[in-house]
C-alpha cells in the first residue's frame, strides 16, 4: 500500500501540471475576407505630327516627271511624342492600314534613294477598269529621347532586344504587319529604358507610280498606318 | 509528532507540485475563462474588398520604395455577445499574402467596448491584470490581439476597425495587360468569459 502511494504521487502531480500547461482548445470563429484589385497598364498616348495628316496638297501632272520610272515626292519629317502617366518601357509596332496596295516595283527606286524598309500602300486607283497601286511609302524612325536623354532603337521579337544601327540617322521600319516584331526604346546595348516622355521623329518618303500608269482622274494619296504602343 | 525526515517520495511530490504551480503562474492560459465564441454574432463588411484599378501611376512620385501601397481600406467589425467577454483576434495562416508577391497588413484600431474606448494587448486573455496596452496593433497569425476593456469583467458589445493595407512590389504594378490580384483569408475571433 505504501509502495503504491509513494510511486503514485509524483506521477499525479506531473500529469496535472501537463494538463494545465496545455493551451485550452478555444473555438475560433473565422471571419472571412477577400481582397481583389485590377492591375492595369499605364496610360500612354501618342501624338504624330500634332494629330494632323501629312498632307502633300494638290499636285498637277505638269509638276511630275513624265519620263521617270517613279515619281518621288519630297520626304517629310514629322514629330512623334509619346506620353505615359508613369515610367513605362515601350516598343512601337507599325501596321499598314492599306495592305497589299503598295507598288512593289518601286522598291528598287526607293533603295536607290537609300530608303529601305517595308513598302506601305498609298491606296489604289482605277486604270482602264483595273485597280492599280498609286505608289508606296517608307517610314524611318529618327533619334529618340527618353525623358530628355538620348536613347536607341532596338528590334524586339518578343524575347530579345536587338540594337539597330541607324542608316543616315534613320532606323528604317522593316517589319510592318509583322506580328510580334516591334521597335523598342533601349540603351545602346539593348536594355529597355522606362520613361514618361518619349520624343522622336518619323520620316515619310512617298513615291508614286510612273505617270504612264496613272489614271487620268483625280488621284488621292490614301496611305494610312497605325503605330501601336506595346508595354514591355 | 513532526518527522525529522521526509520520505524520498514525498520530497519528489513536493518538488513536482511546486514546479507545476510555477509553470501555471507563468502561462496566461491558466486565467482564461469559458469559450463562448459560438454564442456571439458579428457584423463584418469585409467579405469582398475591391481595391479597384491599380496602375503604375499610383505612387509613381515616391522614389526609392520597392514595395508600394496600392490600396487601403478600413473595415468595421462589430461583435455582440450574450454575456461579458474578452475578445481576441488573429489572422489565419497565409492571410498576409496578396497575389504572388504582395502583402496584406491588418491593423486593429478604434476598439470600443460597451461604448468605452478600449486598448489592445498582445496575447491578452481574460483575467490578466498586468499588461501593456496600445491603441492600435498589427494582426498576425503567430500571436493574437486581445481587446482589453477597462471593465475587467469584459464587455458584451464590441466595435473596432480593421485597417487593411495592400502592397505590391513596384515592378508588379507595371502591368502590361489587365490582371487581377486577389487574396483570401480569415480573421479568427475568440470570445472568452472572465473567470
Amino acid at each position: 500500500m505504501n509502495i503504491i502511494r509513494q510511486q503514485g504521487w509524483p506521477g499525479t502531480v506531473l500529469a496535472l501540471a501537463g494538463l494545465y500547461l496545455s493551451p485550452p482548445a478555444y473555438s475560433e470563429e473565422p471571419i472571412p475576407f477577400s481582397v481583389v484589385a485590377q492591375l492595369t497598364p499605364t496610360n500612354c498616348t501618342i501624338d504624330v505630327n500634332g494629330r494632323q495628316p501629312i498632307d502633300y496638297g494638290d499636285i498637277t501632272r505638269n509638276q511630275m516627271d513624265a519620263t521617270g520610272a517613279a515619281i518621288a515626292l519630297l520626304p517629310r519629317t514629322v514629330p512623334v511624342a509619346i506620353r505615359c502617366d508613369a515610367p513605362t518601357a515601350i516598343s512601337l509596332a507599325f501596321v499598314d492600314e492599306r495592305p497589299n496596295t503598295a507598288n512593289l516595283q518601286l522598291a528598287e527606286h526607293l533603295r536607290a534613294a537609300r530608303q529601305t524598309g517595308t513598302l506601305f500602300g498609298l491606296g489604289e486607283m482605277k486604270v482602264r477598269n483595273n485597280a492599280a497601286p498609286v505608289g508606296a511609302f517608307t517610314l524611318g524612325l529618327g533619334p529618340v529621347q527618353v525623358d530628355a536623354t538620348p536613347r536607341f532603337w532596338s528590334q524586339y521579337n518578343g524575347a530579345d532586344h536587338q540594337p539597330i544601327a541607324p542608316v543616315h540617322d534613320w532606323v528604317p521600319v522593316t517589319s510592318a504587319n509583322a506580328g510580334n516584331i516591334s521597335y523598342s526604346v533601349t540603351t545602346r546595348r539593348g536594355y529597355i529604358v522606362p520613361g514618361t516622355a518619349f520624343n522622336t521623329t518619323l520620316s515619310v518618303v512617298p513615291v508614286l507610280s510612273p505617270l504612264r500608269d496613272m489614271s487620268n482622274d483625280t488621284i488621292h494619296l490614301d496611305g494610312e498606318f497605325t503605330i501601336e504602343i506595346k508595354h514591355l | 509528532m513532526v518527522p525529522d525526515k521526509f520520505p524520498t517520495s514525498m520530497l519528489l511530490a513536493a518538488r513536482g507540485l511546486g514546479l507545476a504551480f510555477v509553470l501555471l503562474a507563468m502561462t496566461p492560459c491558466a486565467y482564461a475563462g469559458r469559450d463562448i465564441t459560438d454564442q456571439c454574432t458579428f457584423h463584418w463588411e469585409g467579405e469582398r474588398i475591391d481595391l479597384g484599378d491599380i496602375t503604375a501611376a499610383l505612387n509613381s512620385n515616391i522614389v526609392g520604395r520597392q514595395q508600394v501601397t496600392v490600396g487601403k481600406r478600413q473595415m468595421p467589425l462589430e461583435v455582440l455577445c450574450p454575456k461579458p467577454v474578452v475578445l481576441s483576434l488573429r489572422l489565419s495562416e497565409g492571410s498576409g499574402r496578396f497575389g504572388e508577391r504582395g502583402l496584406l497588413a491588418f491593423t486593429v484600431a478604434s476598439a470600443v467596448a460597451d461604448g468605452q474606448r478600449t486598448l489592445l494587448a498582445e496575447n491578452y486573455v481574460a483575467g490578466v491584470r498586468n499588461f501593456s496596452a496600445v491603441p492600435t496593433m498589427r494582426l498576425s497569425s503567430q500571436s493574437f490581439v486581445g481587446i482589453a476593456p477597462s471593465n475587467a469583467a469584459g464587455a458584451e458589445r464590441y466595435s473596432l476597425a480593421i485597417d487593411i493595407e495592400a502592397t505590391l512590389p513596384r515592378v508588379d504594378t507595371r502591368a502590361r495587360f489587365n490582371l487581377e490580384v486577389a487574396a483570401q483569408g480569415a480573421v479568427l475571433l475568440t470570445a472568452t468569459t472572465v473567470p
